[in-house]
């Protein structure tokens, strides 16, 4: 299923030394190799001469460094600008790349505000995952703990210190329940002394990053995704959730992403306390979240959908 | 006596400068020794020696005892930690300081000492300072021997930090914070308490006194999470951060002030509390390390729950309602320093310190 349309571009994926692809680059990856493209992941600056059409910085942290080097390979650059970034990386980090990539309309908005380069972002929004969408979700046995999970970078933004102590609550409360935070970020020190000082060393796992196959297995596990930062929602983390059958809890009030969601303020883990309390309590709850969270996955765009878009984008930007 | 302080930066924390000095003073020998990047300039700060050290692997063992120091001393765990090679292969008196934060609670706290290293120093000290009971009863679970242990707490200078009647009615509601931009002193929270207060029509402000974190504490800055929390609260107008600011200009924004709020996570004794005290302010404060050991709760100030920005407005509210609350708390804290935490008591203890631990080892 190669692309006929000549010569096709050559795209390069920045990643972390030593660390997985994130799953976006890895669904990318996939795609362009199922569609007969030369793609390959990144780890340092290839030498200058190797043919490289773009290159893809799927991290705003990661673009001061990445967009000189792409200016100096003759390579177009697009930055992805995830949510937990928009506002913590200071928009002079992506000046000179070409495009900008957001999943949401609202992190679109918050790059605008932010940002006073010429960049209109280009909003390409998350596919929701075929395996996990195949998959008839699991019930949660029978008197099992509320199995909390969160998924994103160990970043302030992500709100982790308020969740945190939303599940000491919740366990003060005598409510049964395990929670699960999937990533890794500048943040890691604060967030294990929260655990720590909130009395959570037994309860509260930090799994660390994770391919996408542990991915799912986290999301196969959670009864429950807590997603809860204090800028724009992990679009991706939501629609994972929602394919995977896991209840969600959010604090954006966003139309589309609070469907098959319960809406939290930001910074108040009385109240995240108290929805989740109500979601252990309340099997019906959380099965008709589930349920409207699963439409919404099947109504997202799919993995090929998604990856038509960006070749599209990948293509103008190799021939501007 | 010679005194070999190793490992600080330089120049120094002000409340290390005021310490040294204050021993200066006192006719002991004190030498500060850090490693400086080659030809960086060294800063003049009368009274205080600075030896050049060089680094760990580049001589610093024979260099140190070149100094002929009666006593090393560490003031930081975490540079005694990675000196454990020099501490063991000198034969004279150590003593090492445990404050703040250093102890790695939460286990995988990275850029701290590891615990066996940890161990390790207090195993080779010959006396351990901590600056509060609760830091002792800490390091004692890091293997600490309890009875190398002597608590030594913080000391200000009384006359740099006095009250001063410049505030009236119509000044508003001045609240100030002092510390590192650094996750630990809990500033979303402390933002989460004034916007509490905004939102019920008090015309609070924060200022914020606190640089940037420096390089060798290996932490982001938590400056951009306070100005988006601020603007995002709605607060944006009242918050003020003013960068690093020398100890004089502290004094001066003190007393201009009406409350000191400390929403620190984790502490040691912090001296920015007893600063205020001096200065005659009520202090609203988490209850963390040895904070408690200054402020007792009501009389000083409140003392608060760590990551409670409700209990921290509940508090700022009442001082705010109670004008002679304010004044009351504020007369009590100056009167505690007084009595309890000058720098001259702090330099007696020191002195008493060093002197034992030469004589005895």
């Amino acid at each position: 299923m190669a692309d006929g349309n000549g010569t096709l571009p050559t795209v390069g994926f920045v990643r972390e030394r030593g660390e997985p692809d994130s799953p976006l680059v890895a669904a990318l990856l996939e795609d362009l190799a199922r569609h007969g493209w030369r793609a390959r992941a990144l780890e340092q600056a290839p030498m200058v001469g190797r043919r490289l059409d773009v290159l893809h910085v799927p991290s705003a942290g990661l673009a001061r460094e990445w967009v000189g080097v792409a200016r100096r390979l003759g390579a177009r650059t697009v930055v992805s600008v995830r949510g937990d970034e928009a506002g913590a990386v200071e928009p002079s980090a992506w000046t000179g790349a070409d495009a900008l990539h957001v999943d949401s309309e609202r992190l679109a908005a918050l790059v605008r505000n932010g940002s006073r380069g010429p960049h209109t972002p280009v909003v390409i929004e998350p596919a929701a995952d075929a395996a996990l969408l195949g998959e008839e979700p699991l019930a949660p046995p029978a008197g099992a703990p509320l199995r909390i999970l969160s998924v994103g970078a160990l970043s302030w933004t992500q709100g982790y210190e308020f969740a945190l102590a939303a599940v000491a609550m919740l366990a003060e409360r005598g409510v049964p329940c395990e929670y699960r935070i999937v990533g890794a970020g500048p943040h890691q020190d604060a967030v294990a002394f929260a655990r720590h000082q909130l009395g959570l060393d037994g309860r509260v796992e930090l799994a660390g990053r994770a391919h996408r196959e542990e991915l799912r297995s986290h999301l196969r596990w959670a009864s429950v995704l807590v997603d809860v930062p204090v800028l724009a929602p992990s679009s991706q983390a939501l629609l994972d959730a929602q394919a995977a059958g896991v209840a969600v809890v959010t604090t954006q009030p966003l139309d589309r992403d609070a469907v098959g969601a319960l809406l939290v303020p930001a910074r108040d883990p009385e109240a995240l306390c108290e929805t989740l309390a109500r979601l252990a309590a309340d099997a019906d709850l959380r099965t008709g979240l589930v349920r409207a969270g699963r439409a919404r996955a099947l109504a997202a765009p799919t993995p090929e959908a998604q990856g038509a878009r960006w070749r599209e984008l990948y293509r103008k930007l190799a021939a501007a | 006596m010679r005194v070999v302080e190793v490992g600080l930066s330089w120049p120094p924390e002000a409340f290390l400068v005021s310490k040294l000095r204050a021993l200066t003073e006192r006719g002991m020998d004190v030498r500060v020794g850090s490693v400086m990047p080659p030809g960086s300039p060294a800063p003049r700060l009368p009274g205080l020696t600075l030896e050049r050290l060089p680094s760990l692997g580049g001589g610093l063992e024979r260099h140190l005892l070149g100094l002929r120091p009666d006593v090393l001393h560490f003031e930081w765990l975490t540079v005694a930690s990675t000196c454990l090679s020099v501490l063991r292969a000198w034969a004279g008196p150590v003593v090492v300081s445990c404050r703040g934060s250093e102890l790695p609670a939460g286990a995988t706290a990275s850029g701290r000492p590891p615990a066996a290293a940890i161990a390790g120093v207090f195993d080779r000290a010959d006396a351990v300072h901590v600056i509060a009971e609760t830091k002792r009863d800490e390091a004692v679970e890091f293997g600490l021997d309890p009875s190398k242990a002597t608590v030594i707490r913080g000391g200000v200078d009384p006359e740099e930090f006095r009250p001063l009647p410049v505030r009236t009615e119509d000044d508003g509601f001045a609240v100030v914070s002092v510390g590192w931009l650094r996750w630990l002193k809990g500033y979303e929270y402390a933002l989460l308490a004034v916007a509490e207060l905004a939102a019920e029509g008090v015309p609070v402000t924060l200022d914020i006194l606190g640089g940037d974190p420096p390089a060798e504490m290996g932490e982001e800055s938590e400056r951009v999470r306070i100005l988006h929390t601020a603007r995002d609260l709605g607060i944006e107008d009242r918050v003020r951060i003013h960068g690093h600011v020398p100890s004089e200009r502290v004094a001066a924004m003190l007393q201009r002030s009406d409350v000191l709020l400390h929403a620190s996570l984790s502490e040691g004794l912090p001296t920015v509390v007893l600063e205020a005290m001096a200065c005659g302010l009520p202090v609203v404060a988490t209850d963390v390390g040895g904070t408690r050991e200054a402020v007792r709760d009501g009389v000083e100030g409140f003392i608060t729950p760590p990551r409670d920005p409700r209990a921290a407005a509940e508090a700022l509210r009442k001082l705010w309602r109670d004008r002679s609350l304010r004044e009351r708390m504020g007369r009590a804290g100056r009167e505690r320093v007084e009595a309890e935490f000058t720098l001259e008591q702090l330099t007696d203890q020191w002195v008493e310190l060093y002197e034992r631990v030469a004589r005895d080892g």
